[in-house]
């Protein structure tokens, strides 16, 4: 029997078998995250670390993601013990507050469902919390508190004032009545309103929360505070939302990759370029890739991926919105639309290509498939989704000599948009796309030299990973040793 | 009443649900994702099958959104809002009716 893992407290999901063709997924259990990178460390780093694991040896996610970190920062901590006398790894490793609620609402049989709900809010040192609201049934305190931590070093990226956070529940809309997302959305609110406000908290959207939902918890906040402000982002843009937000990430990624190539004296003119995914991200990526003048040849979906030789171009672009409000969710549509290759079942990296952009998903691409892109010639890989390539397979693509940019850089044209639209709502204005898309440009551009700088400076010059790492971290870390101990 | 001794209590562990393609239509049969050890907490293609306009799609681009079908233009009488609703006209006006409704007409009898 297939098991169904769908049922979390009085909350049943509508049930989907999880097994595939891998077989089932599991979590491993680790106790010792650091014990294979623990050469890597600086001592004060490896025994923050090791105190830290000792401490949520169960938190694996946020484990890994605080070792990435650690890890980048040892020429850093070489070179500053300040942070050490400090204790600022101490200080930013833990969250400054998480708030842990019960969301009680009633269901269209006026029966009583309860979930759990989390805000973490991570870091204020450089701004208000700033970080998506999630409603899926895999919500957890310990996967929040690795989103909020990836989050800080994203945010501090981009130059604005935005400090850190993430939040959400184990609701999942998934079958849910419209009236029961809202009755959900405003039992949320009615505990959260204490802990946000735009200069306190500024909560966006995620995985299972849209515009219909930022709506809902919005209005309830504004009923419970009397106050019309700029508590959320990704609001609709007849009442506060930004122009430009949804295509923001895509074209952030699109400039930072031009900012590279023309650090290196190229540009994006005529590269042969790999694309996984056909949502949001990848459309973005796809659209000013193109306008650039790049080419790009794949697309890819949960069914395989598509080979344009031609190029994604044109009306193709528009095809890829048309192929995604379908709901059917496969690219194949697309070749049998224009007459390319579609191959079921793979992905494009075993496409010769000069870029790779993966957008679709984490851990999406392995070590064989980055041995796949080196065999085809790639030179550059800009991650477009979170985390999308395995540790391994960066660290086989770095010493291949391909430039790898992590997501958490190339990727925060999204939240920076999002620090605009609060810039907006604070000034009472709304600035024309046009004008948006200058200051992400700029945004993406400033991002590019700090972290290339930064990779100079500390580790070795094209590192972006380790750029991105240090400029995120000396940021954050300057502010709280500015703001004393507290 | 006292609880039997010999009688075990039994708990049935909570099975948590390890993260986004647990509750992905596509959980079966995708191939976007490398491994199936590592858990998923980001994807750009997740998709539960709720709408899109409800999924972090943008508005802008929602180009295939379904748009509210056309009013009429003779109206049911139950369904004239406004001014219309008790006009003598009301059966033989071309004159434009908003789905809002009309409040001011000079032609309004």
């Amino acid at each position: 029997m297939k098991p169904n893992l769908k049922t979390i407290g009085h909350e049943a999901v509508p049930a989907l078998d999880r097994t595939r063709a891998g077989g089932p997924v599991s979590v491993p259990r680790v106790t010792d995250v650091s014990s294979a990178r623990a050469d890597e460390l600086h001592p004060y780093a490896a025994r923050v670390l090791a105190d830290l694991s000792a401490r949520y040896w169960w938190e694996r996610e946020f484990l890994i993601a605080v070792e990435e970190v650690l890890v980048s920062l040892t020429p850093v901590l070489e070179l500053n013990p300040v942070y050490e006398a400090e204790r600022i790894l101490e200080r930013i490793v833990e969250p400054e507050r998480v708030i842990t609620f019960r969301v009680a609402w009633l269901d269209d049989q006026n029966q009583i469902q309860v979930n759990r709900a989390w805000r973490v809010q991570w870091s204020s040192a450089l701004g208000p919390y700033k970080g998506g609201t999630r409603l899926h049934a895999s919500v957890t305190l310990d996967g929040m508190k690795f989103l909020a931590f990836e989050q800080t070093f994203k945010n501090s990226l981009t130059g604005l004032p935005l400090g850190s956070g993430k939040g959400g529940s184990d609701f999942s809309p998934r079958g849910r009545s419209r009236h029961e997302v809202m009755r959900f959305c405003q039992a949320y609110m009615n505990e959260l309103y204490r802990y946000i406000g735009p200069d306190v908290d500024v909560p966006a959207g995620d995985i299972g929360v849209g515009t219909r939902e930022i709506g809902y918890l919005f209005g309830h906040y504004k009923r419970l505070t009397h106050r019309f402000n700029g508590v959320f982002t990704g609001k609709a843009h007849e009442w506060g939302g930004s122009l430009l937000r949804p295509e923001a990430t895509g074209f952030g990624i699109a400039y930072f990759a031009q900012e590279m190539l023309a650090e290196r004296g190229t540009s994006l003119e005529g590269k042969q370029i790999a694309v996984s995914g056909f949502g949001n991200v990848a459309w973005g990526v796809v659209k000013k890739v193109t306008e650039l003048g790049g080419k790009v040849l794949t697309l890819s979906g949960p069914d395989g991926y598509v080979y344009d030789p031609d190029g994604v171009q044109g009306d193709k672009i528009d095809f890829m919105l048309s192929m995604r409000y379908s709901g059917n969710d496969r690219v194949q549509e697309y070749a049998e639309r224009f007459g390319v290759t579609f191959n079921a079942n793979r992905r494009p990296w075993e496409v010769p290509c000069d870029i790779a952009f993966p957008c679709a998903i984490q851990n999406e691409l392995d070590l064989d498939d980055a041995k796949h892109l080196v065999t085809g010639g790639c030179k550059y890989l800009v991650e477009g989704a979170n985390m999308p390539t395995s540790t391994d397979a960066i660290a086989f693509l770095q010493d291949q000599g391909v430039i790898f940019v992590p997501g958490k850089a190339a990727n925060a044209g999204g939240v920076a948009v999002s620090g605009l639209e609060m810039s907006q709502n604070g000034a009472r204005e709304y600035w024309p796309s046009d004008e948006v898309d200058r200051h992400l440009h700029r945004i993406m551009t400033n991002i590019h030299h700090n972290v290339a700088t930064s990779a100079k400076q500390y580790a070795e010059p094209g590192n972006y990973l380790a750029g991105a790492n240090i400029c995120g971290f000396q940021k954050v870390a300057g502010a709280i040793i500015d703001q004393g101990v507290g | 009443m006292q609880p039997n001794p010999k009688r075990k209590l039994v708990t049935r562990p909570v099975q948590p649900v390890a993260d986004l393609c647990t509750t992905c239509i596509h959980c079966d049969s995708c191939h976007l994702r490398a491994t199936t050890i590592q858990p998923v907490h980001e994807c750009n293609e997740f998709d539960d099958g709720t709408p899109a306009i409800s999924n972090g799609m943008a508005k802008g681009l929602l180009h295939s959104v379904p748009k509210a079908p056309k009013q009429n233009s003779a109206p049911a009488r139950e369904a004239l809002v406004g001014l219309c609703m008790n006009c003598d006209h009301r059966d033989t006006c071309t004159l434009p009716r908003p789905s809002g409704g009309v409040w001011h007409c000079e032609e309004y009898k």
